[in-house]
This record gives structure tokens, sequence and C-alpha cells, in this order.
């Protein structure tokens, strides 16, 4: 193809949609025509070219090598959670505790069923002393919040396992934190679990043997596994009564330190650094 | 979730700096300083539960977030019944 900006050399078979402009060009300099004609003649030419370039393009199928691609097919949805109110266990629940049950959920083989809060001991003591399948170990005792769901904004989860049976399942409750009853009278293990959530979540069982705190020290105040109590750690009434004070540029030490993520802290670390500030000790990390 | 889909979860205005939020007519409040992103999850969620609690007394009009690199910010524009003296 011929430069842009040069008229084609004549007979060339590779401009042919140009042809008829250039002959004109060329019939227009043997006239002694003025040199705007000619430029004139080299633009027609020009966009010959381009038009003849796009058919071209637009008859061709393959996809520029620019062009994006094809949007990818979308993965088929994984598995939800199916009802599992035919479910023999629940049958059997339902039976003994009718409204007490709320819904029931299998999901992946593992079965979870909502139950009533007033009707939570009773649930527990059939399934521990049911005849068939026995729960007889509480495999674990655990809370979620869900702040959104103002009424009940506390699931406390139960994880039961039947030793004999090898089966498990999932009991849940919702409250809002006033009051559960407890099932330490069911499996005495639960005693510190739900000590733990008490902790945690501040969620109060009542007819509970011991019920204080377990992690965190008796006059803590706010429970940190709520949403609405941030994760890291900050500087508050009990740290102000239980820990040395830092002067400013202790304080800006430490930031810097955490800052730069030389320092996860932890209440005993913490007193360690303060003791260390307070022996006007070296206290950054030498680099090994 | 983002502190920014955190903020839009709870329909909070989202500023980029305090500066900005101040000059939109909020008023700042707690200031958290986390060290990575669960951190900063976890203070935005904490920050805008509190300012939904107030807005939800009829204490605030609206609530906002100010999200720095390094630092989240709550803000609320006062409820303007509130906001005036009594006569």
């Amino acid at each position: 193809m011929a430069q842009e900006g040069k008229p084609s050399e004549p007979g060339s078979e590779t401009d042919a949609p140009a042809d008829a402009p250039q002959a004109d060009a060329r019939a227009t300099t043997s006239s002694s025509l003025s040199a705007d004609a000619e430029k004139d003649a080299q633009v027609e030419a020009a966009k010959a070219r381009v038009t003849a370039a796009k058919e071209a393009a637009q008859k061709t199928t393959l996809p520029a090598p620019g062009a994006p691609k094809p949007p990818v097919k979308k993965k088929e949805e994984g598995p939800k959670p199916v009802d599992a109110s035919n479910h023999p266990l629940v049958k059997k629940l339902k039976e003994k505790l009718a409204d007490g049950v709320i819904e029931a959920t299998e999901f992946l083989g593992q079965l979870s069923i909502r139950i009533r809060r007033e009707r939570i001991l009773e649930a527990c003591r059939a399934l521990h002393d049911d005849g068939d399948t026995p729960f007889d170990y509480l495999s674990d005792l655990t809370c979620v919040h869900w702040p959104d769901n103002r009424e009940a904004p506390f699931e406390v989860v139960y994880n039961l396992y039947s030793i004999p049976k090898n089966e498990r399942v999932r009991l849940k409750v919702a409250t809002n934190g006033d009051g559960i009853e407890s099932v330490t009278s069911v499996w005495p293990a639960a005693e510190w679990p739900e000590r733990e959530v008490y902790d945690l979540f501040g969620v109060v069982f009542s007819n509970h043997p011991d019920l204080r705190r377990i992690l965190l020290p008796p006059d803590w105040e706010g429970h940190p596994l709520r949403k609405d109590y941030p994760l890291e750690f900050v500087e508050n009434a009990w740290t102000e009564r239980h820990l040395p004070e830092f002067t400013d540029v202790q304080r800006e030490q430490v930031e810097q330190r955490r800052t730069y993520g030389l320092e996860i802290l932890s209440v005993p670390q913490e007193r360690e650094v303060r003791d260390l500030f307070r022996a006007e000790k070296e206290v950054m990390p030498k680099d090994k | 979730m983002s502190p920014k889909e955190i903020a839009a979860h709870y329909e909070a205005k989202v500023f980029d700096s305090p500066e900005a939020a101040a000059q939109a007519g909020f008023t700042l409040t707690e200031t958290h300083a986390p060290r990575n992103v669960w951190n900063k999850a976890s203070a935005a969620q904490s920050l805008l539960l509190k300012l939904r609690e107030q807005k939800e007394k009829g204490d605030v009009k609206e609530i906002g977030l100010v999200i720095e690199p390094w630092k989240v910010i709550g803000c609320y524009l006062p409820n303007e019944s509130t906001a005036q003296p009594a006569a």
C-alpha cells in the first residue's frame, strides 16, 4: 500500500479504490493546477484507503487482538440448605415439643433445627434422653451476633453429638440477650461454654450454677465478640485502672511500633512493654 | 464486607477526609486506627452501629464515615430540632 501523504504509483493493484482520485490528481498536475488541488487529491486518496480497510476489517470474522474477551460462563451456584421437616429426628422432636420447633434445614448432610427460646431446655432434654439416638455429648456451645436482627440479635448454637449412633445435630436459638435457660442440668459440660458466651457476647443464662466471666477480668466493660465492639486494642477504663500510665512519648512509640507491625499487643504483652518503658530500656528490636 | 460496603449497608455517607466531613456539616465522633483490613471493617461496623442507635433515637439526622488509609472516623449530621438551643 502506498505511503500516506504520497501519491500511489500508477498501476498499483492494492490501491484500486483510490485510482480515480489519483488519476484526477495526475490530470490536475499535468494541467499545472495549484498545490492545494494536489493536497486535496491526496486527502481523497487516503480517505478511500481508510474506507477500503474498514470494509475489509468488517468482513473478517476473527476478533481483533486487543478486543475484550467474551464473558466467562457463570459457574453453577453451590449447594443450598433444604427443608428437613421430614427428617425422623425432627419428626420426633415435633411430636414432643409441638410448636417448639420453628424450622429444620439440612445443608451438606448437616441437620440444623431452630428451636423457640422458651423450649430449648425441653428440646435438649428430649434429645439427650432419646432412646434411639441419645445425644449424650455437647460438642460445642457458641453464639453468633446478628446486629440487624433487632428483636433477637443473638443466636445461641448447640452442636450435639450422639456417641453410640455417630450422629450430629445443631440446635439454634434466637435470643435478645436477656435470658436463655442454661443446659448445664442436661450436660454439665455446658458450664464453661455458657460462661464464655456470657463473657464474650453478654447473653445471660438463667439457672447457671456459676455465671461469671471466664476469659476477661471480672471488671471488664463490654463484650468483645459483639459486632459493635472494635477488634483493635483500645485504651479503656480497665486499662486505665490496672495498667501503668503511658507518657505521651511512650504512647507515640507504641503507636509507631503498631504502625510498622512490630507490636501485636495482648494485655500481658502490653504490660511487658510498659515495664520496658519504665525501666528505660531499648524497646525497639534490633535487625537480625 | 469492606468499610465502604458496611457504610452503604447502614446508609451512611462516606468521606475521604475529616475536612470533607466537616465541610458537609458533619460532626466527628470516635477515631479508630486499625492495623489491618479486618480491624478496619470491624472498626467501621462498631462506629456505625453506635451511630445507627443515635439515628434511630432521633438524636442525629444523618450518619457518616470518614475512611482514610489507616484511620476510620465516625461522624453525624446533627438533628436541627435537637441542635436548636432551648428558648
